[in-house]
């Protein structure tokens, strides 16, 4: 059981007896005041200065640190691939479909909500299909003459065949 | 199983997005289809720098189908060449003949788009000057 010094605000220690926070006030110091809570949420570098306008739930409810684009969204029950949508989903796959539609209450941050809503549908079709894997490997493609020259080749000399 | 080449890694993550539109539980309208292009977007760039070409409009012609036809085919296809790299962001001629045959694949379908193009580096050339 960690012992907690709460009151103090000066000590949090684990287990086994190390010290998490020194204090409060010095955790909070060191964080910079440029709006970098936004951009880790995936919000965009042009509402960086607009932190103090992200909704508390938003944050607490929704960011989720895998995500490249930073939201995480309360799926309440796996749903079997293969009745949701045969001719799409592939065995294997890992379908959580069901989202809540209970969504934060963005009021007048309309880009949150905007962004909150694609994120939803990054999720829904991220786990059909990896979105990250062509980034990878096209990532690792560029500069490597073979596979980029490769499939240039293979185009040029299918039109040169067609012609 | 054999390694899936870039191409249709791009098209199953082109697919990816289709379904997720298509499997939105709220209403879907126009500017949350130009949000998920927008993410997209990055992809395209990939693509081009790898020297895919790549058929912009099929992009255009899927999301238009997912999103149940209310995002204009027009608007979406310029949403969608918003998200190309600059020429002057290219170094090769592969990347350079890629990038023309993606604004040609949206130019045969919606005329007006490299006129479109051409006005955007314009001014961003203008600006960086």
């Amino acid at each position: 059981m960690p012992n907690e010094t709460l009151n103090s605000g000066k000590q949090i220690l684990d287990a086994d007896g190390n010290g998490i926070v020194d204090s409060f006030e010095e955790e909070f110091s060191q964080a910079p005041d440029t709006g970098a809570g936004v951009e880790s949420l995936g919000w965009g570098q042009e509402y960086a200065g607009s932190a103090e306008e992200a909704p508390a739930e938003f944050e607490s409810q929704y960011q989720d640190e895998s995500a490249s684009t930073g939201t995480i969204i309360p799926f309440k029950k796996p749903v079997n691939p293969t009745t949701e949508n045969p001719t799409t989903l592939e065995s294997g796959d890992i379908v959580l479909a069901e989202v809540a539609t209970s969504e934060p209450a963005f009021k007048e941050f309309d880009f949150a909500r905007l962004q909150w809503q694609a994120n939803v549908i990054k999720r829904i079709a991220g786990q059909v299909r990896n979105l990250s894997k062509f980034s990878e490997m096209a990532s690792e493609a560029i500069g490597e003459e073979g596979i980029a020259g490769k499939i240039i080749g293979q185009i040029k000399a299918a039109r040169s065949n067609a012609a | 199983m054999a390694e899936k080449s870039l191409e249709e890694l791009f098209w199953e993550t082109v697919s990816g997005w289709s379904y997720g539109i298509k499997n939105y539980p709220g209403e879907i309208y126009p500017e949350l289809v130009y949000q998920v292009v927008k993410e997209l977007g990055e992809d395209i760039r990939l693509a081009i720098k790898c020297e895919l070409i790549i058929d912009l409009m099929k992009i255009v012609q899927e999301f238009t189908a997912a999103a149940k036809f209310l995002t204009p085919e027009k608007e979406l296809a310029f949403n969608v060449l918003a998200q190309l790299p600059k020429p002057s962001d290219l170094k090769t001629e592969n990347q350079l003949f890629a990038l023309a045959q993606a604004i040609d694949s949206v130019e045969r379908k919606i005329p007006g788009a490299i006129e479109r193009l051409e006005r955007k580096w314009g001014h961003i050339t203008q600006r960086a000057a």
